[in-house]
């Protein structure tokens, strides 16, 4: 087992509105190793969206850490100012939302905001940039790069925003990438596409993948570790198999029988009979 | 159906041009749905090319049974659902409902029908009038459709919500108090007030939760048991499918490329989008590997292809693909793919990966 690439203890969440604070995370616990892909899965309202805003720095309006440790290799995350995980974001940590056309900015080319990521935290010059950007929209699987680099993202099919956007949290090259639901939306087809392509990425600059996702078969099929979330609490973690195989958590049960709906077409076809 | 034995052989008639009698020659076959050669093209303006939605579909549906359509964005699975109910006019084709020819019927026609097909959308919020409580928006098809007032119409609609396993008090609530579950109840006992024969479910539980989607979809099965209920269920999820339908269709770019009984379909798949699209069901078990490798390339809009619509993307594509739309052809029985490929064993993950070479060398 090598070192943990990221730590988080006992991690604890308030937003608050005018009058009042309401804790989201109570005590979240999450380790990922180097060179893995943790799944953290969870329904809506798990907390778990927000365990990986907690990681990244962005935090809603109101919302605040009140306990807890995120250690990012040897940094301490919440120890620096909102400027230092500026330097962070994007460098060393990419991150990838769930829907490709928001998370590009309609006016610039995808070339132009690529190179603006690569401005903000490395010192290169034009020629260096432009090559940088056309390696990594090769590396996330483009073939026809001259298109891709001069579109705007609206010019761009669902699947082929996702590339975009993953070779933009890539650009600076990152040890950690943080994928909240990165294929959610995307057609069944176009999401196991993109799903292999972090996988081999993984591989390829040994990048640590922290996954959030709803979806169970996701985490299954492509994670070697996972955390189960409901309510603002981890209820079980662990390697992909024990869990997924060998859940001890009614919770983690109950989520793989309503993922699985095999029980549905039993019941359907006793009643048929 | 007292018809419905005439449009049956019409629509065998159609499916046989080169295949023999389709496997549904039971005259006595109750069918509740049959769609003969539907054609839907979108214009933005008269006399423009337009987007083909609809090319040419067929199926029927048996009585108390589920077909269901899968298929990814723009296979044309939800414009064959609106199609249905006559919500959206179709270009060419017949759509026989219970008997009811949908194509050319007068909006009254179509208003009166109603009460016996209803629909299921998948934004539960969005279907309900945010300043109707819940009471209101499930005795509302009643109020149109039948002359049930008063203490009469208040029993029905506590009925209704025992039957869809809703709080008699959630009645007095509005559509944003309710969680998205409850809120997809109040549109299913709506859809059921009015005791239908038929309901179209447009991804029912598409934008809930995993362990209330189960919960939905358990529901819909019990429902259909008790009522005899005919569900034509379109959903671009194969486990949903699994779980729910007896039959399924698959759709590509507006082609229906497989139909048959989904056992049959799922494991023994002979349309390759078909067997890629079985390869993207992720199975939550870890030890179950993905079936098929992955298909390169995303669906293409713009000119519509002469030949098979996803011959650009497939690894088996012969030249005899690009000449001809290949038509459906009986695999098995009741079992049906539009592939030249259909009946002759493949290898389809050792395609792929040459395919995956020889288009990296190019």
């Amino acid at each position: 087992m090598t070192d943990p690439q990221l730590s988080v203890r006992g991690l604890e969440l308030e937003i608050a509105t005018r009058r009042t604070s309401t804790a989201i995370l109570h005590g979240v616990d999450l380790t990922l190793a180097t060179g893995h892909m943790h799944g953290l899965v969870g329904e809506t309202g798990s907390g778990k969206s927000m365990t990986a805003r907690s990681i990244v720095g962005l935090l809603p309006p109101g919302g605040r850490v009140t306990a807890g440790s995120v250690t990012f290799g040897d940094q301490d995350l919440l120890a620096k100012t909102e400027a230092e995980m500026r330097e962070v974001r994007g460098a060393a940590i990419g991150m990838v939302f769930q829907n490709p056309r928001t998370a590009l900015y309609p006016m610039l080319n995808i070339e132009n905001q690529m190179g603006n990521v690569i401005k903000s935290h490395l010192d290169l010059d034009k020629a260096e940039r432009v090559a940088r950007i056309r390696e990594h929209l090769r590396l996330v699987g483009i073939d026809d790069v001259d298109r891709v680099a001069k579109a705007y993202p609206h010019e761009l099919s669902g699947g082929m925003a996702q590339r975009a956007v993953i070779a933009m949290a890539l650009v600076c090259g990152p040890s950690l990438l943080v994928a909240d639901e990165p294929t959610t939306g995307l057609d069944a087809t176009i999401q196991r596409q993109i799903l292999e392509l972090i996988r081999s990425l993984q591989k390829r600059i040994t990048l640590s993948v922290l996954i959030i996702t709803h979806d169970l078969g996701v985490v299954a099929q492509y994670c070697d570790t996972l955390s189960v979330m409901s309510e603002g609490r981890v209820v079980e973690d662990g390697a992909v198999r024990s869990v997924l195989l060998d859940p001890t958590e009614e919770y983690t049960k109950r989520l793989i029988t309503a993922s699985d709906l095999g029980y549905i077409r039993t019941k359907r076809l006793a009643a048929q009979q | 159906m007292t018809n419905s034995g005439h449009d049956a052989t019409s629509c065998d008639a159609h499916r046989s041009r080169d295949e023999g009698p389709a496997t549904d020659d039971d005259a006595d076959t109750d069918h509740a749905i049959i769609v003969d050669g539907l054609h839907k093209t979108f214009r933005a303006r008269r006399g423009q090319a337009g987007v083909v939605a609809i090319d040419d579909v067929s199926f029927v549906v048996e009585r108390g049974q589920t077909l269901g359509i899968v298929g990814e964005s723009g296979s044309g699975k939800s414009t064959v659902a609106r199609c249905l109910l006559g919500l959206t006019p179709v270009d060419a084709g017949s759509v026989e409902v219970l008997g009811r020819s949908i194509v050319g019927a007068n909006p009254k026609q179509l208003r009166s029908w109603r009460s016996e097909m209803q629909i299921v959308f998948q934004e539960p919020l969005e279907s309900l009038d945010p300043r109707y409580r819940v009471r209101d928006a499930i005795g509302e098809p009643l109020l149109l459709h039948t002359d049930m007032r008063g203490d009469v119409l208040r029993k029905r609609v506590d009925e209704l919500l025992a039957q869809v396993s809703l709080a008699t008090d959630l009645g007095a609530r509005y559509p944003h108090e309710l969680s998205g579950g409850q809120q997809q109840r109040v549109n299913i006992a709506r859809a059921l007030a009015t005791d239908p024969s038929v309901i179209v479910l447009d991804e029912p539980t598409a934008s809930l939760d995993v362990s209330v989607q189960a919960e939905v979809l358990s529901l819909l099965v019990d429902l259909q048991a008790q009522f005899g209920l005919t569900y034509l269920l379109i959903s671009h999820d194969l486990t949903t499918i699994r779980a729910v339908a007896d039959r399924v269709a698959v759709m590509y770019l507006g082609r229906l490329i497989e139909v048959g009984p989904v056992d049959e379909v799922l494991t023994n798949p002979e349309h390759p989008y078909t067997e890629f699209l079985i390869g993207a069901e992720l199975s939550v078990n870890p030890h179950v590997k993905p079936a098929a490798p992955v298909v390169q390339g995303e669906v293409r809009g713009g000119e519509r292809p002469s030949g098979c619509v996803f011959a650009q993307r497939c690894p088996l594509r012969m030249d005899a693909c690009e000449e001809a739309q290949p038509e459906l052809r009986i695999a098995s029985a009741g079992h049906e793919a539009a592939c030249l490929v259909v009946g002759n064993k493949h290898d389809l993950a050792g395609a792929a990966a040459e395919y995956r070479l020889t288009d990296e060398g190019s």
